[in-house]
């Protein structure tokens, strides 16, 4: 680890990362085990040092005051909740989860929880992408019950475009005009802030790289890294991937690029690195 | 505690907040006859003013039990997540009740009025482990550990230590970052 790293693990564990540093580490600490045992430590650490505090037990009242003060949920049998992937929170997603396994789909990245699509006439916004420019298309999106009914969907439409790649913007069989074959596409629904990327014929990051998906608004320029790709031993792959709840990315309209990152550089607030697909400007 | 019964501590806690989650009051009462003393002692650390410590106690009890659901074991362990949550609350109490920063040193803390009578410490294995703390924080060169105190109980931003400590931010931040590596490595070597 370098000391850029070891700097924000450092801030990360004392809680003094800024929203958007916060987001980019926590995307990272996703799929990074090494970060994921070094942050482990510092906390440890942290732990150690808050119960060698001067020890003295609360008053004997507070607890009945905070039940008097929680709102009783009702309780769910264990076995109904889905919690077997350790790095993503699957409670609630049960369904959704169950389906994308049953797809065969790759589920990495973050997976937060959001409301499902609102507004009358929701869309999923569909991003075709080549080395060289992103393509548009907005489809209807039916009205979801509930957000694990939202995630399905997109899933699905992910899916089906991956089988039936024809259906995409854009689409062509043909070298594009930076005369490589890597392709790629998007479907992302602006109100929950979940997608997925499709990878096609990527070829593999050098050593000491990663490949890092970025989100902008082309409008605003607000811009977000949405997370790590953690190509292995395949040049393609269809990922999950969820902006953060507080995301102020709010656009309907955005573009998606993916660059090549060095490890040493990890600040996940800026692309520094080679784009390697799509673009960030429209 | 040693790193090996940390972590298995750290996966029961995980368990109780999916308990938590799914409403089990008899697992919220366990997490809090696990966490309460040191969240409460933390907020005494931090508020140095006992009911408000309590108020914080509260807060901070009643957040988990509404947060439980979206905990992530792959960001922070859970004991980490609630004292997380019980510094945010402390802070936001500082902060609205324009109150300056807690500034005293830890050694000042331990000898103030309201630190723990040596009763309470009640088993051999409690005095170790604040032994092998206290033993590695004095092992931090004195600005750093100042550094360290402010990030962890002042409320202060790092900006604002580098301007209490008339530092460079960058020069805090290396601190800070040097302070705690130094202490994770001092615990682990006193842990084997």
């Amino acid at each position: 680890m370098n000391v850029t790293t070891e700097e924000l693990a450092s801030l990360y564990v004392l809680d003094k990362l800024d929203p958007a540093q916060l987001r980019a580490f926590e995307a990272r600490l996703q799929v990074d085990t090494d970060l994921l045992q070094l942050v482990r430590g510092l906390e440890s650490a942290l732990e150690d040092q808050i119960r060698a505090l001067p020890q003295r037990e609360p008053p004997g009242a507070s607890f009945e005051r905070i039940k008097s003060q929680i709102r009783p949920r009702e309780p769910v049998p264990l076995k109904d909740k889905v919690v077997s992937i350790p790095w993503i929170s699957l409670m609630g997603w049960g369904m959704a989860a169950i389906l994308l396994l049953g797809l065969g789909l790759t589920f990495i990245l973050t997976s937060e929880r959001h409301p499902p699509a609102s507004g009358s006439n929701p869309v999923v916004l569909v991003v075709g992408m080549d080395a060289q420019s992103n393509q548009w298309k907005t489809i209807p999106l039916a009205s979801a019950t509930d957000a694990s009914e939202s995630f399905a969907q997109l899933a699905v439409l992910a899916e089906e475009l991956w089988k039936n790649p024809g259906h995409l913007p854009g689409y062509s069989n043909e070298p594009n005009p930076a005369n490589t074959r890597s392709s790629g596409y998007t479907v992302f629904n602006p109100a929950s802030k979940h997608g997925f990327i499709a990878i096609q014929q990527l070829p593999r990051p050098v050593a000491g790289k990663h490949y890092y998906l970025w989100v902008k608004d082309p409008f605003s320029n607000r811009l977000e890294c949405a997370g790590l790709i953690p190509l292995q031993d395949a040049d393609h792959g269809l990922y999950s991937f969820a902006l953060s709840q507080d995301s102020e990315i709010t656009s309907d309209r955005v573009v998606f690029f993916i660059t090549e990152e060095s490890s040493d550089d990890p600040t996940w607030t800026r692309p520094r690195g080679r784009p390697v697909l799509g673009t960030d400007h429209i | 505690m040693p790193p090996t019964a940390q972590r298995e501590s750290a996966a029961e806690e995980a368990v109780l907040l999916s308990r938590i989650a799914t409403g089990d009051q008899a697992a919220f009462e366990q997490l809090y006859r696990k966490y309460s003393r040191p969240l409460f002692s933390l907020g005494l650390r931090m508020l140095e003013n006992e009911k408000e410590a309590e108020e914080a106690l509260q807060d901070t009890f009643v957040k988990l039990w509404n947060k439980a659901e979206s905990y992530d074991a792959r960001k922070s362990r859970p004991f980490t997540w609630s004292v997380t949550i019980m510094r945010r609350t402390c802070i936001d109490r500082l902060r609205k009740n324009n109150r300056r920063p807690v500034s005293t040193t830890l050694e000042d803390a331990r000898a103030s009025q309201w630190a723990i009578p040596e009763t309470v410490r009640k088993t051999t294995e409690l005095n170790d482990d604040v032994d092998r703390v206290n033993a590695a924080m004095q092992a931090i060169p004195p600005h750093q550990k100042r550094a360290l105190e402010l990030a962890l109980f002042s409320g202060l931003t790092h900006t604002e230590i580098a301007e209490n400590l008339k530092q460079p931010l960058g020069t805090v931040k290396t601190w800070l970052r040097r302070g705690m590596f130094q202490l994770s490595s001092s615990l682990t070597e006193h842990a084997k």
